[in-house]
């Protein structure tokens, strides 16, 4: 197995290795997972990104690349673009087929996968994980040494209540929630820079009330972070944004912040 | 092989683990030392889903220490005791000849397969090497594996009836009608494709009676049942469709596979865009790595030209019924029948 295995035998992939996940799908939890890990790596971190959405993964869609994972003398060799060292079960498929598996056949294709990528020596990992809390996340619970999660949500409380279940599962095995990542938040009108909240306001702010949990940051709908999700560059490395850039900028620091202040080490790029 | 609609499948990666723990049991297997039950397969130069192959049978790669097994449910449609009787007789009198065959995997008593009632499971060495790469040394090496099977294979006894392309492609057009219900507004082309099919069939005069001149054919040479080391065959696996025909019938198959299929990547099954032409170089080097071991009699050329037909007519409906090509492709059919015509084999 790849790095160092814990007491409890799960790998380290990364001096900080952490998980993005959601209540239910569609409020964005890839495209925050890929800006989280691309303004790291601007900062100057060695980064990964691990999309382990066996269901539906969409790595390759977001960073544009549509080839299949090569392999050198029986290890994957991962992709490497914008600095990330990216993979994907999507890179290892075609395009559109479903990957059906459960059971000892998900946990051998999470473990086998994770044991056959050539990882290089990461200062973070992001964990794309499926929406939900199902199968795929105990499995990767088990089976990598996580520092926490960040769990990603749309204001309105139809999701902020699927977020509720994501947080009793991590908390019954014992994985920090370091913090809500409000997507979707507002709308900017183009002409005037009036703010406008789409749907009720405040589901992570209640969410953090309930809970303890801090709102690590608030991102908007906008039409540009979007269409980054099609055009295969994550919105922090597009020039013409520099206030997404800010705000995912923020929202790291954040995190840094929870993670130097849960686990007492510096959680700045080793490099 | 019965052509009729195979059963939909959504589950074909999945395993319980009391399944497995017992089908490892009847191996003698120690559950507890598989490193992974796993859809992944590594091989040279890829590293492939097994969701890329077909999603007829639950399969999975069991993956000791010190070797990969390839677990294979019986598909359902050689799932009958003559059939698996002939696969794995066929399989043991190639193994015994050393021809390059996947190697079956017996239980700890001595039995081909594990029979759990409403499945049946094998278990076969994973054959090293790499998928096929559209090389010209492959090709060659493809049609001279060929050329060796058959001629082990005109040794082995032949006790079955005769399962023959004619009837093959005949079968796949009436699962068209009957497994694709848009195929309704398509009732003229599907009759003149019958017509023309039954033409063809008329036009390759087989004799009534062609024991005489059949073998056992491994029913099934596509590139992606094959395993290659620099350019040279190292291993044939899946002999699920083993059938009884004239060695055309897998000379046509391996032909159609080699030279003039587009796939989708390297699953089994075919790019949206049927071919319209054939790679002719490449027919030539297949033919040309047949012949150095197996003569191609007068009789085998003078069918070939029309089992290429009838088969890529197989394909067209296989494509159609599975979804991977449109109805429209009924149209298109006939581009890669002149092909046939015009190209020297």
């Amino acid at each position: 197995m790849n790095g160092n295995p814990t007491e409890r035998g799960q790998v380290r992939l990364a001096s900080h290795t952490v998980a993005v996940a959601s209540g239910k799908g569609g409020v964005g939890k890839s495209t925050v997972a890929l800006n989280l890990a691309a303004t790291w790596a601007a900062a100057g971190a060695a980064v990964g990104l691990f999309d382990v959405d066996v269901y539906g993964p969409s790595l390759p869609t977001l960073v544009g690349i549509a080839e299949r994972a090569t392999v050198h003398e029986g290890r994957i060799i991962p992709f490497r673009k914008f600095g990330l060292t990216l993979v994907s079960f999507g890179f290892l498929t075609l395009p559109g087929r479903p990957l059906m598996v459960r059971g000892p056949m998900l946990e051998g294709a999470l473990r086998h996968l994770i044991d056959l990528v050539q990882w290089p020596q990461l200062d973070y990992m992001v964990l794309d994980l499926p929406p939900g809390a199902g199968e795929v996340h105990a499995e990767m619970l088990a089976l990598v040494h996580l520092e926490g999660c960040v769990i990603v949500t749309t204001p309105q409380e139809v999701a902020v209540s699927d977020v509720r279940r994501s947080l009793r599962l991590f908390s019954r095995v014992g994985l920090s929630v370091l913090g809500f990542v409000e997507n979707m938040s507002w709308i900017e009108c183009p002409n005037c820079e009036t703010r406008f909240e789409l749907f009720p306001a405040g589901g992570a702010s209640r969410l953090s009330a309930d809970s303890g949990v801090p709102v690590v940051g608030r991102i908007p709908l906008s039409t540009p972070i979007a269409e980054s999700g099609d055009t295969g560059v994550p919105a922090v490395l597009d020039p013409t944004m520099p206030q997404v850039r800010d705000l995912f900028r923020d929202i790291c620091s954040n995190i840094d912040d929870r993670l130097s202040s849960s686990f007492g080490g510096s959680a700045q790029p080793a490099t | 092989m019965p052509v009729r609609k195979k059963p939909k499948r959504a589950d074909y990666l999945s395993f319980d683990a009391l399944t497995l723990e017992a089908i490892c049991n009847r191996y003698g297997i120690a559950y507890a030392n598989v490193r992974y039950f796993s859809p992944i397969l590594v091989r040279e130069n890829e590293c492939l889903l097994v969701d890329s192959k077909s999603e007829t049978a639950r399969k999975a790669f069991i993956y000791l220490d010190d070797e990969s097994l390839f677990l294979k449910e019986v598909p359902w449609y050689c799932r009958t005791e003559e059939l698996m009787s002939a696969k794995y007789e066929f399989v043991d009198f190639l193994t015994r000849r050393e021809f390059p065959c996947a190697q079956l995997v017996s239980t700890i008593d001595g039995s081909p397969n594990v029979d759990m009632g409403d499945f049946a499971f094998e278990l076969w060495k994973v054959v090293p090497g790499a998928s096929y790469a559209y090389r010209p040394e492959e090709q060659y090496s493809a049609g001279k594996t060929l050329g060796n099977l058959h001629v082990l294979s005109s040794q082995f006894p032949v006790t079955r009836e005769p399962e023959s392309v004619p009837q093959l492609a005949l079968g796949f057009i009436d699962l068209v009608r009957s497994a694709r219900g848009d195929s309704r507004f398509f009732v003229h082309e599907l009759a003149s494709l019958e017509a023309k099919t039954r033409t063809i069939c008329s036009e390759l005069q087989l004799p009534a009676s062609t024991m005489d001149q059949v073998i056992t054919v491994h029913g099934n040479y596509t590139p992606w049942n094959l395993a290659f080391k620099d350019g040279e065959v190292v291993g044939v696996f899946d002999f699920d469709n083993v059938a009884v025909d004239s060695p055309m019938h897998d000379v046509a198959e391996g032909l159609l596979g080699f030279c003039a299929m587009n796939y989708e990547g390297t699953s089994t099954n075919f790019a949206a865009e049927p071919p319209r032409s054939f790679n002719w170089n490449g027919v030539e080097r297949f033919i040309a790595g047949y012949a150095t071991v197996r003569d191609l009699a007068a009789d085998d050329l003078r069918i070939l030209r029309g089992y290429l037909k009838l088969v890529w007519i197989e394909f067209a409906c296989l494509g159609m019924v599975r979804g991977d090509y449109g109805l429209e492709v009924l149209d298109q059919i006939e581009d890669l029948m002149l092909d046939i015509d015009r190209g020297t084999l």
